[in-house]
């Protein structure tokens, strides 16, 4: 346990608030935005459940990656393993939150997943045997091995069909027959913790919760839930009790549940559509602390859009949501800015100058309109080559090329005016 | 109607022109005919030039297109002499005339029998000429078969 949660401690005091987290287990990712450090020395007294429950609520906000791991934890400490509950929340905790750095071309969601363990890409009896290895760590080892998760795409979408609360009857092993409640339903790996269906676990004196008087633990052991049905009680007028087993059940339409605060469909066993089986109440009702939102304040109505032409926000505050002294929206460059924008000239190596020294003593080419010399020469020999064409569309076509003009003639004439100038 | 230089030149296209311009008429500039250096006075634009400094070679000032070009254009003015020598391409009917063309354009290649045939059967033609002394030298009594041969020769008397 020392260990475990020093280890722990270690790795939250690595982060702090605003860091990027991924969550390993789900994935989820999101920022720190509050961090409590651990007082390590005071949990391991571990005073009782409520203390503990207490302490938790304090100081496990300062993540929400973990939500699911944080309700869990909630629920298995009103249940008889919480002192386990307890060190596998603590291993989770520790394989679960990781910094995660991005690089430009990665989307977000890729950079969470990259690198990390994922039991999704083992299949078989490999699957089995690296989660069984990695469960190792999170577990006393007095503790039965954890029933490996499921893979992704085998894993119940949609309703439950048991939750906790419920009664299950037992339909396989050495408990046929039974019919227990249901402390909790695991859908990573399908199975369900009954109430008594427990084993007895030896836990080291220093794991012991407050209350707790014996080395002895009973604790539940997880079964998969096709060993399990449904059943519910029926009372009749004269006060027998029955139980009513369903094989499989059919949801029908939601309807909202004030106890559970959420929709929900009906369930009906099937083939036997008249028999509804009721959702259970919620073990534990939901408590308020220091982070929960008042109702009041849920139903206090604080802005109301009344017409589009005017605009909802106060004048005085624009300039504060678009900041016009933004660093993006100056006109002028900084020098830094301008630094950046204009590459600095290479120095010259001695090759580089000896050759521009040698070509500035070199005369530059004129270039000369052409001799009246020449011009004879050109202008004799063409007299003389017309005068043997007969053809006359031969003449037509070397009027048509002498008529041509050219860009080029054009740049070396200004060129020779320009030396002349 | 005979122009007088004046007037044809007036005539010159402005690609000769310019050319001429860089490049002075042949006769009173004088042109390399093989790849020369940088420095040289009479290099030839239409050639390869050698940097003796760096040891580097300068590509033609014209590309073959271009000089191609030029050579065509200054042909119909009747002005191809005055340009720099282009040893290295030849044009129109010169083209044709000296071409080294392929051999199977020039004759059919045929199987190695075929074309050793005619031979064959020339020599056959000329050993079944000469056949009596082929015989007599392998085998001295043929020459009784000769006389007897000879003998029954049909004359006309």
């Amino acid at each position: 346990m020392k260990s475990t949660s020093f280890k722990c401690t270690c790795i939250i005091s690595q982060h702090s608030p605003g860091h990027v987290l991924a969550c390993t287990s789900c994935s989820r990712i999101c920022s720190l935005i509050q961090f409590h450090l651990f007082q390590i020395d005071s949990h391991l007294k571990f005073p009782n459940t409520n203390e503990i429950n207490q302490n938790l609520k304090h100081t496990i906000p300062f993540y929400l990656t973990a939500e699911q791991s944080f309700s869990w934890l909630i629920q298995s400490t009103l249940s008889k393993c919480h002192v386990t509950s307890l060190l596998l929340f603590f291993s989770k905790l520790q394989t679960s939150l990781r910094p995660i750095s991005i690089t430009s071309t990665m989307s977000f969601k890729t950079a969470a997943k990259r690198g990390q363990f994922d039991l999704d890409r083992y299949v078989g009896n490999l699957r089995v045997k690296t989660y069984k290895e990695f469960a190792k760590h999170s577990r006393l080892p007095t503790i039965p091995a954890p029933i490996p998760t499921l893979r992704k795409d085998e894993r119940l979408i949609g309703e439950a069909p048991i939750v906790a609360g419920d009664l299950a009857y037992i339909v396989s092993g050495k408990h046929k027959g039974k019919i227990s409640r249901v402390l909790l339903y695991t859908r990573d790996n399908d199975t369900v913790l009954l109430n008594e269906v427990t084993k007895n676990v030896v836990i080291p004196k220093q794991y012991w919760a407050a209350n707790q008087t014996s080395h002895v633990l009973e604790y539940p052991v997880p079964i998969p839930r096709k060993f399990v049905r449904l059943a519910a009680k029926e009372k009749d007028e004269k006060g027998n009790v029955s139980y009513v087993v369903a094989e499989d059940l059919v949801f029908k339409e939601k309807y909202y549940d004030d106890r559970l605060k959420r929709w929900v469909p009906r369930r009906f066993v099937k083939h036997h559509e008249n028999i509804e089986i009721p959702w259970p109440s919620p073990m534990s009702e939901p408590k308020d602390d220091q982070y929960s939102t008042l109702t009041e304040d849920v139903y206090n109505k604080t802005h109301e859009l009344q017409t589009v032409a005017k605009s909802p926000f106060p004048k005085s505050v624009l300039n504060e949501l678009r900041n016009p002294y933004s660093k993006f929206k100056k006109r002028e460059l900084t020098e830094g800015q301008a630094r950046r924008l204009n590459a600095p000239q290479m120095p010259l190596s001695v090759e580089q100058k000896i050759y521009l020294a040698k070509k500035a003593q070199t005369p530059v080419k004129k270039l000369e309109p052409l001799s009246e010399e020449a011009k004879d020469l050109i202008g004799s020999r063409m007299a003389e080559h017309l005068a043997k064409i007969k053809n006359p569309l031969l003449l037509k076509h070397l009027e048509a090329v002498s008529q041509k003009t050219t860009p080029e003639f054009q740049r070396v004439l200004n060129e020779i005016e320009g030396k002349q100038d | 109607m005979s122009l007088t230089a004046k007037e044809a030149f007036a005539k010159l296209p402005q690609k000769l022109h310019t050319f001429f311009i860089k490049h002075p008429p042949r006769p009173l500039a004088q042109y390399a005919t093989t790849p020369s250096t940088i420095s040289d006075p009479q290099k030839n634009p239409f050639l390869p030039n050698k940097n003796e400094e760096s040891g580097k070679w300068h590509a033609a000032k014209y590309s073959l297109r271009r000089s191609a070009d030029l050579y065509k254009m200054a042909l119909k003015y009747g002005l191809a002499e005055l340009l720099p020598p282009i040893p290295h391409k030849k044009f129109h009917e010169e083209r044709y005339n000296d071409k080294k063309w392929m051999r199977g354009l020039l004759f059919q290649k045929k199987r190695k029998w075929e074309r050793e045939l005619p031979t064959k059967l020339e020599q056959r033609r000329v050993a079944m000429e000469n056949m009596d002394e082929t015989i007599l030298k392998a085998r001295p009594a043929y020459k009784k078969q000769i006389a007897r041969r000879e003998e029954k020769k049909r004359t006309w008397f």
